[in-house]
């Protein structure tokens, strides 16, 4: 049988560091996360991805002091890049200075859950899975952005992917299901809340 | 009734019986559950750890290893498939971090043959398969023909969130699962 567990997994430089980085290119990082907001647009993404997730890896890897931590914020900044790019405004500051504000509250974020982790007598950090079930908690529409993720994260090359993309991609988005039936994304929504409605009266007894 | 001491990989997904799905692992004691799997009884999936840590119970899905690679660089890929649900107790932590825990068997609606199926259902749930290649991959038997089948894949696919799907782990909610499949997929109910 082949051994499986011939090789712990070999997290090698996911992204090379830019040889550019003594010198930021501040309106390029602005204007591709002005098309990430305004298209959707992947490569910009793709772009910002290989710009930012070496040097947060870096600074993460630094408080952690795990790599599977470190890849985590990576993770989570640069999807609430993806998802937040709207709200950045380039005459309050540069790119940098607002993608490493959310890397600094994804870490804060973490580091809090580690800490109330600890207070249950079971956890240490060794939920880091089930904490991302706490991102449920948003709304749809947060859901959906979540899920384009995985559009942009196909066309992002391999070795990138294995950092972003954790472990499991199983559920099909809102926009996929939208698409498979043919219906406007707003349908298939208020298809979801319709649906759940009803369930919940039928399950009314059991609801607290 | 057998209880099964199984290694557990804490994950927020949806898996019922006959449920495939992929996973990448990475840490050194998932390397060593996986080891367990292949050499034992499978692990057990189970998506609220952080809650069954102070909850007395908790349920998750018991797989099997039916398929494992290696990516190209370097991480583990293992296809695992649902046997049973399972009700989960006295977890444990092991000196590599790794959860074990008292797992017995929980029947469930999808381990039901229900011949008669929505044909809808069955055929835009068919489609999803065959443009989603990596889905069709993962199973080499569809049973479209069953409506438990049918409905179970449908449950673990659609963008609903896990606490609302966890309403469909009760034995007895198969109704209430096909009608809220048909309600997203056709927008219409069954009589009940």
């Amino acid at each position: 049988m082949p051994s499986v567990q011939s090789k712990l997994p070999s997290h090698q430089a996911a992204v090379t560091p830019s040889n550019m980085t003594n010198k930021i290119d501040h309106p390029q990082l602005c204007q591709w996360l002005k098309l990430i907001a305004v298209n959707r647009d992947k490569q910009a993404f793709t772009a910002v991805f290989k710009f930012f997730a070496p040097k947060i890896k870096r600074i993460a890897q630094s408080k952690f002091n795990n790599e599977a931590q470190a890849a985590e914020v990576v993770q989570d900044t640069m999807s609430n890049v993806w998802r937040k790019s709207h709200l950045f405004d380039d005459s309050k500051g540069a790119a940098t200075t607002w993608v490493y504000t959310i890397m600094r509250n994804v870490t804060f974020d973490m580091l809090r859950k580690v800490k109330a982790n600890k207070e249950d007598n079971l956890s240490d950090d060794i939920w880091p899975l089930a904490e991302s079930m706490n991102t449920e908690e948003e709304t749809f529409t947060d859901h959906i952005q979540n899920r384009n993720l995985k559009g942009v994260i196909e066309t992002l090359p391999e070795n990138q992917q294995q950092v972003v993309k954790g472990f499991y991609f199983l559920e099909m988005s809102q926009e996929q299901l939208a698409e498979h039936l043919n219906l406007p994304l707003g349908t298939v929504k208020s298809r979801l809340r319709l649906a759940l409605g009803k369930l919940k009266i039928k399950l009314g007894d059991h609801h607290d | 009734m057998t209880t099964f001491n199984l290694p557990i990989f804490p994950l927020p997904i949806f898996l019922l019986p006959q449920g495939i799905t992929r996973l990448r692992i990475f840490e050194a004691r998932y390397l060593k559950m996986v080891s367990l799997a292949m050499k034992n009884n499978g692990f057990v999936i189970l998506p609220n750890a952080s809650a069954s840590a102070s909850e007395l119970k908790a349920i998750g899905s018991w797989v099997e290893i039916i398929d494992f690679d290696q990516s190209e660089n370097g991480l583990l890929l293992i296809d695992v498939r649902c046997k049973c649900l399972v009700d989960v107790s006295a977890l444990q932590q092991d000196e590599k971090q790794l959860h074990h825990a008292q797992v017995n068997r929980r029947a469930h609606w999808s381990e039901t043959r229900v011949n008669e199926t929505n044909d809808k259902i069955a055929s835009s749930l068919k489609q999803v398969f065959s443009h989603n290649s990596e889905l069709d991959n993962l199973y080499v038997d569809k049973n479209f023909q069953l409506a438990n089948w049918v409905v179970a894949r449908w449950l673990e696919l659609l963008p609903v969130k896990l606490d609302e799907k966890n309403a469909f782990i009760e034995q007895d909610s198969f109704h209430h699962a096909m009608q809220f499949v048909e309600a997203i997929i056709l927008a219409e109910e069954s009589n009940n």
